[in-house]
């Protein structure tokens, strides 16, 4: 922070202003018993030896007046001053927050789990810097990763990387029981603000997508050296033009026409396409495979009966 | 005897006021004079005492030049330790402010970044990009003017609408219209021009809040969103969800994600349009 060695100039300056300036810098540092103030004033050059501490309160005094809320050297605080805000802080405004919140929000539907970690540490460093408690709550809130464990998130990721085995409890909403797993790691994505980790289940013999959030705990972490078939799902279907959708990274336009896209999608697995063509409405025709195709239109059908009855 | 809490040291809150309003903003001498007087009971700030306060400010590292007359805060001593990675995530979030963002979320974030300068131990660079936000601007004046536009399309097409709202889905922005009485949502990627009509249309858009219903396993397992509030959960496990705000076409397109367990409950028009896109989706495979 402060290193002051050029002292040459002291009459064009306001000693005691200095003085306060760097009281204030110390305390934005860390609070400060008035000993350690003392100590690190005098070996800034800003107080000398035989000043009292009187003039430290005096400081205190002025730096409150100013709108610094400094707590007093209690017992409580282990006898350090510490300082809750100040009027020098990072001001953001309220209509900053939205514009950060907004603009977020574009951004984190295109960046992948390192990145948006990186804006969640961003977040929070700039939320150190605000005295505003609003203002800072607000900061942290923005992230969409406000309540996942970063070491977690990056030690599944580093699993994703490394071919590991994870012998997992996991727990179920639907039968509300948890239940070992042994799941192959193999990805790690980001959906509608939630975190997947898609793997091969060898209990079930099948790619499986599991919430993180219903992971309790990972007992054991082994290298695979194998190599697992995953059966993707693949389906070929053709997108009308103004679907409101945007092709996802395991999909591959083949050809463009005039009145759309053909697509060629690859799925983890049949969950996962059939959820993405549903949600593609009538803007899309699955040609194959035809049973998929038939599938499709079951629950179309199906849906519609809800709507006819 | 006056306790030392009690005491103030006038120079000292005086070097503070100067830092406080220089910190607020870029200001001549003659302004400053005029703004740290505007406070005093005499005028004790004048051009020699004001710059022993900035000089006291820039001794203990505050970075205050002068430019074009004006003095102003650049850098402080106390500011944050941004990363090169952190930077390129602020420019990041800039450049989706001026790509796809009105010129007014343009000069707040501008300002936003000013004042991050201020405080970071590195510059962020501001750049100017007009292309593209015009059109969100015209589309933006034409709702509040209440007027109909022409929309001109990439491959020629002309649509006459009224134009709803701006919405962002999945990092795109687009134009949510009433296009020939139905609701449209056009990206604007799409868009190469637009046209503010003389005619004025008469009608307020606000997403009505829909009611809808959960079953089977996606009931167990389903998080609410921000937007949505549970009216109720019935003893079978299904359960009844509000939802306020979310655009009609991507809320739709979400709820067709979840098959027959979801069914729309209200308001009338979202079931009906709910009904018409799975007729059109079975259309598609021949299924009448």
């Amino acid at each position: 922070m402060l290193n002051i060695t050029e002292k040459t100039e002291l009459n064009q300056i306001s000693l005691t202003g200095a003085r306060a300036i760097m009281l204030l810098s110390l305390l934005i540092q860390k609070p400060r018993t008035l000993e350690e103030i003392r100590t690190e004033l005098i070996k800034l050059g800003v107080l000398f030896p035989d000043h009292s501490n009187d003039i430290l309160r005096i400081d205190l005094n002025t730096l409150r007046t100013m709108g610094c809320e400094i707590t007093h050297a209690t017992a409580k605080t282990g006898f350090k001053y510490v300082l809750k805000k100040h009027p020098f802080s990072l001001n953001i405004t309220p209509e900053e927050i939205s514009l950060l919140k907004k603009v977020y929000k574009k951004v984190k539907n295109v960046s992948n789990l390192s990145i948006l970690i990186k804006y969640d540490e961003l977040f929070n460093k700039l939320a150190e810097h605000v005295t505003e408690t609003d203002i800072k709550e607000q900061l942290y809130g923005i992230s969409a990763l406000k309540s996942f464990q970063h070491e977690f998130i990056k030690d599944l990721m580093k699993d994703c990387q490394t071919n590991q085995v994870l012998k997992l409890v996991y727990y179920n909403p639907d039968t509300k029981k948890t239940n070992q797993k042994d799941v192959l790691a193999q990805k790690l994505v980001f959906q509608n603000d939630k975190i997947y980790l898609w793997g091969f289940d060898f209990n079930k013999n099948e790619a499986v997508t599991l919430n993180i959030k219903r992971i309790k705990s990972i007992l054991s972490r082994t290298l695979y050296k194998g190599k697992i078939d995953v059966n993707y799902t693949c389906v070929k279907f053709f997108l009308k033009n103004f679907c409101i959708t945007e092709i996802g990274e395991d999909e591959t336009i083949v050809e463009t026409c005039k009145d759309g896209v053909w697509v060629e999608g690859k799925y983890h697995n049949e969950f996962v396409a059939t959820q993405r063509i549903l949600s593609f409405g009538p803007y899309c025709i699955v040609h194959e495979p035809q049973e998929f195709r038939e599938k499709i239109i079951r629950k179309l059908k199906n849906m519609r009966k809800i709507y006819n009855g | 005897m006056v306790r030392a809490t009690s005491k103030k040291n006038l120079s000292s809150m005086q070097v503070l006021k100067t830092l406080q309003v220089l910190i607020q903003g870029n200001y001549t001498m003659q302004e400053l004079i005029t703004k740290l007087n505007a406070n005093e009971s005499s005028p004790v700030f004048n051009n020699s005492v004001i710059s022993k306060y900035i000089n006291t400010c820039r001794f203990c590292e505050f970075d205050i030049p002068k430019i074009h007359n004006k003095y102003f805060v650049a850098g402080v001593p106390f500011g944050m330790e941004l990363s090169n990675s952190d930077i390129v995530l602020i420019e990041n979030l800039q450049h989706m402010v001026q790509e796809t963002m009105t010129s007014k979320a343009v000069k707040l974030f501008d300002k936003f970044i000013t004042k991050l300068n201020r405080y970071s131990n590195k510059k962020i660079a501001r750049v100017e990009k007009n292309s593209y936000r015009i059109t969100l601007e015209l589309f933006d004046g034409a709702i509040s003017e209440k007027r109909k536009i022409n929309l001109m399309l990439k491959n020629k097409q002309i649509l006459e609408c009224i134009p709803c709202k701006m919405v962002e889905n999945r990092g795109k922005t687009y134009f949510n219209v009433l296009c020939n009485g139905s609701e449209r949502m056009i990206d604007t990627g799409r868009v190469s021009g637009i046209e503010i009509l003389t005619t004025k249309y008469n009608r307020n858009f606000s997403d009505p809040s829909v009611v809808y219903k959960l079953r089977g396993d996606l009931a167990c397992r389903y998080t609410l969103r921000e937007n949505e509030q549970l009216l109720d959960k019935s003893a079978s496990g299904e359960i009844t969800i509000s939802n306020r705000g979310e655009t009609r076409d991507i809320l739709l397109s979400r709820l067709l994600r979840y098959d027959d367990k979801c069914e729309i409950i209200t308001p009338i028009e979202y079931r009906e349009a709910m009904k018409s896109l799975l007729n059109e989706a079975l259309s598609n495979y021949g299924e009448v």
